[in-house]
C-alpha cells in the first residue's frame, strides 16, 4: 500500500479534517478494495465493505496514531469490516463462483465446486478469512497476522483448524482430498 | 500445514482454487467516496428518530422517579 504519507496529513486526519480522510481514501482505496475482494470475493460486496470500512476508519480516526502505518491500520479495519460481513451472511448463502466479476473456472466440474464452496461456507468466519488469505490468496502468514492483528501463532493455528475443519465437511460431503 | 499431508494440502488447495475463481475486478465500478459524505453526514447529527427516542427515554425516567420516588435510591445506588 503506499503509505509514505507526511505526517500533517495524517495529523488533519485524525482532527476530523474530511479533505486529509478524502485524500488518504483516494490514495489507498484500490488498494483496500483489492484487500477486500480477496475476502468476500464478489466486487459489488466489496464495494459495500470498502465504504464500511472507510467508514469505521474515520469514527476510529482519534485512536489512530498518526507516527504508524496508516495502509496496516486501514488494512485491519477493512479485514474486521469483511469478517463481519461474513458474519451477516446466512450460512447457506454461497461466495460468488461463477459470475463476471471472476475469472473463467479452470475447472468444468460446476457440482464439486459448489460442494467446495458449501464446504467453505460452513466454516466459522474468523476460519474463512484466515483461509481465504493462506489458502486461496496464499498470502505469507506474517501478512495475515499484520492484517488482523493477531500473532502469526494463532494464524498458524487458525489455518490448522481450517483445514482439519474444511477436510471434515468436505468428506461429509463425499469429497476427499 | 503439517509435512506428511503435503499431497493431501495440494489436492485441498486445488479445489478452493477451482471453486474460489480469482476476482476480475480490479478498481471500484464507481466513485465511493459520495457514499462515504453521505455516511458521515447521516450519523453527524441526531436523526429525529434519535431524539424522539432520547425523549421518551428521558420522560420515561422523570415519570418514574415522580411517580416512584424511591427509584431515586436505586438510581443512586448505581453510581
Amino acid at each position: 500500500m503506499p503509505d509514505e504519507l507526511d505526517g500533517e496529513l495524517l495529523r488533519r486526519f485524525v482532527q476530523g479534517d474530511q479533505d486529509a480522510f478524502q485524500s488518504l481514501f483516494r490514495q489507498f482505496e484500490i488498494e483496500v478494495f483489492r484487500w477486500i475482494l480477496r475476502i468476500v470475493r464478489d466486487a459489488s460486496t466489496a464495494e459495500d465493505v470498502l465504504v464500511e470500512a472507510f467508514w469505521r476508519a474515520y469514527r476510529a480516526r482519534a485512536r489512530f496514531d498518526s507516527s504508524r502505518s496508516f495502509g496496516a491500520w486501514m488494512r485491519r479495519i477493512a479485514t474486521n469490516a469483511a469478517r463481519d460481513h461474513l458474519r451477516s451472511m446466512p450460512p447457506r448463502a454461497g461466495w460468488v463462483t461463477t459470475s463476471d466479476d471472476m475469472e473463467a473456472s479452470s475447472n468444468p466440474d460446476r457440482g464439486l465446486n459448489e460442494s467446495v464452496t458449501l464446504a467453505f461456507r460452513r466454516l466459522p468466519p474468523k476460519l474463512q478469512v484466515v483461509a481465504t488469505l493462506a489458502l486461496i490468496e496464499e498470502r505469507t502468514y506474517a501478512e495475515i497476522a499484520d492484517a488482523l492483528d493477531l500473532p502469526v501463532g494463532t494464524v498458524k493455528s487458525r489455518v490448522f483448524r481450517a483445514v482439519r475443519a474444511l477436510r471434515k465437511e468436505l468428506a461429509c460431503l463425499g469429497i476427499q482430498p | 500445514m503439517s509435512g506428511h499431508s503435503a499431497m493431501s494440502d495440494d489436492r485441498l488447495k486445488d479445489l478452493l482454487h477451482s471453486a474460489f475463481l480469482e476476482p476480475r475486478a480490479h478498481t471500484p465500478s464507481r466513485d465511493l467516496w459520495p457514499s462515504i459524505v453521505e455516511r458521515i453526514q447521516s450519523h453527524a447529527a441526531w436523526s429525529w428518530l434519535d431524539m424522539t427516542v432520547a425523549a421518551g427515554v428521558v420522560a420515561g425516567v422523570a415519570i418514574a422517579l415522580l411517580t416512584i420516588p424511591k427509584a431515586l435510591l436505586l438510581l443512586a445506588y448505581q453510581f
